[in-house]
């Protein structure tokens, strides 16, 4: 045994925990801590997890059995950049352990990385504007939908720190930006409402979600998969609450 | 709407996600063509006569494939690559609608809504399952000897 497990162990977890974080998938995680594992001497691993709790338990043989288990912020946002980085990390332990020290190392470096603001948007005014015009919109609604695609991103973080569940921060977020697009409804302006809204919404909407939970049910990971099915639903309905709120209050003219 | 359009559409949506979700500059472009390749494998399949389902089906299986090849050729995580790719079918639109009637006491949208929000959803994940599926059956030895504990 080469390196200590009590080292080795939280050192995963920190692993896992930045993964599912980057938007890794539960079963990518289960996969790569065996591959880790065994990196280190592992006999036996036995490693699960849901989209907010991470336990493994690892045979080092003369090291003895270990158990270590992560409880993990259920809002899990999507970084490529980092998920890539991850992985090539996992990669290169499984060909060539590396010491704690310089695996940590390398989880810091990576934990250091940022989406540039310009690239954030940029990504949420061209995906707003883009999807107003997809669902029928002309260059009028593409354009206000990528102007209120940055302010549901100001909202957003605003408001994401802020907020104890993910319902009510969809809830705030919707009525915002729906009082702002309904507003221009008052202008003279020849805008079709719904269509800069529709764009706004797939930025928000848990429809990435819902096609992945199904998907993990479909490959048997089934408690991730019923709980982010949930969670999208009724993400979907308090969104669907505060669109239909600030449409309401304009409509009965009590704006 | 010109399907010519459409696609344009399609592959500016999945640009902008892949920005949000901070792709790699060297990724940009074909995941963006993933788009793009999943848009027009949907028309065609809808065109063609495919369903719903069918027709996301495809678009998925499509998608996958892509994604798998991508990954092996960039040596980067195939989730980059699907996710972006699947962003014009994602049924966003149809699950707000689904719960936009569901909120407003409308059943007769509850019920179109949610059962083509169903379709979707079932298609696409059916899509990478089967290619996920056949991928891990060809790959080489079966990767989970059996464990043995002292």
């Amino acid at each position: 045994m080469q390196y200590d497990p009590k080292e080795l162990m939280p050192l995963f977890m920190d692993y896992g925990e930045a993964l599912l974080a980057s938007g890794g998938e539960v079963r990518r995680l289960e996969d790569t801590m065996d591959y880790l594992a065994e990196a280190y001497g592992g006999i036996r691993v036995d490693a699960f997890a849901i989209s907010s709790l991470i336990l493994l338990t690892v045979d080092f043989g003369e090291g003895g059995v270990h158990s270590i288990s992560r409880c993990v912020p259920r809002w899990n946002g999507t970084d490529f950049e980092k998920l890539e980085l991850l992985n090539r990390l996992s990669r290169t332990v499984s060909r060539a352990p590396l010491s704690p020290q310089e695996f940590r190392a390398e989880l810091d470096r990576i934990s250091q990385v940022h989406t540039h603001p310009v690239k954030k948007i940029l990504g949420s005014g061209l995906a707003a504007g883009a999807f107003a015009m997809f669902f029928g919109g002309g260059i009028l609604e593409g354009l206000l939908a990528f102007f209120f695609g940055l302010v549901a991103l100001v909202l957003q973080f605003y408001f994401a720190p802020r907020m104890r569940s993910r319902v009510s921060f969809l809830f705030v977020v919707s009525l915002l930006s729906g009082l702002g697009i309904y507003a221009l409804g008052l202008t003279p302006l020849p805008v079709q409402c719904d269509m800069v809204v529709i764009g706004v919404i797939m930025l928000l909407v848990p429809g990435i979600a819902i096609t992945t939970a199904v998907r993990d049910l479909f490959i048997g990971d089934t408690v991730t998969g019923s709980s982010r099915l949930m969670e999208s639903i009724i993400g979907a309905a308090a969104m669907a609450a505060g669109y239909m709120l600030s449409m309401i209050l304009f409509a009965g003219g009590v704006l | 709407m010109s399907y010519v359009l459409q696609l344009l559409y399609a592959t500016l949506g999945s640009l902008g996600f892949a920005l949000l979700f901070n792709m790699p500059t060297r990724h940009l472009l074909p995941a963006s063509l993933g788009g793009l390749l999943t848009w027009g494998t949907y028309l065609l399949s809808a065109h063609l006569g495919a369903g719903l389902f069918l027709a996301n089906f495809f678009a998925a299986v499509i998608g996958q494939l892509w994604a798998e090849i991508m990954a092996r050729t960039m040596k980067t995580p195939a989730t980059l690559y699907y996710i972006t790719a699947f962003i014009p079918l994602i049924p966003g639109s149809s699950l707000y609608h689904t719960m936009e009637s569901a909120v407003g006491g409308n059943w007769t949208g509850l019920r179109s809504y949610g059962v083509q929000t169903l379709l979707v959803t079932l298609g696409i994940a059916a899509g990478i399952t089967l290619i996920g599926g056949i991928l891990y059956f060809i790959r080489k030895k079966p990767r989970h000897e059996p464990k043995t504990s002292r």
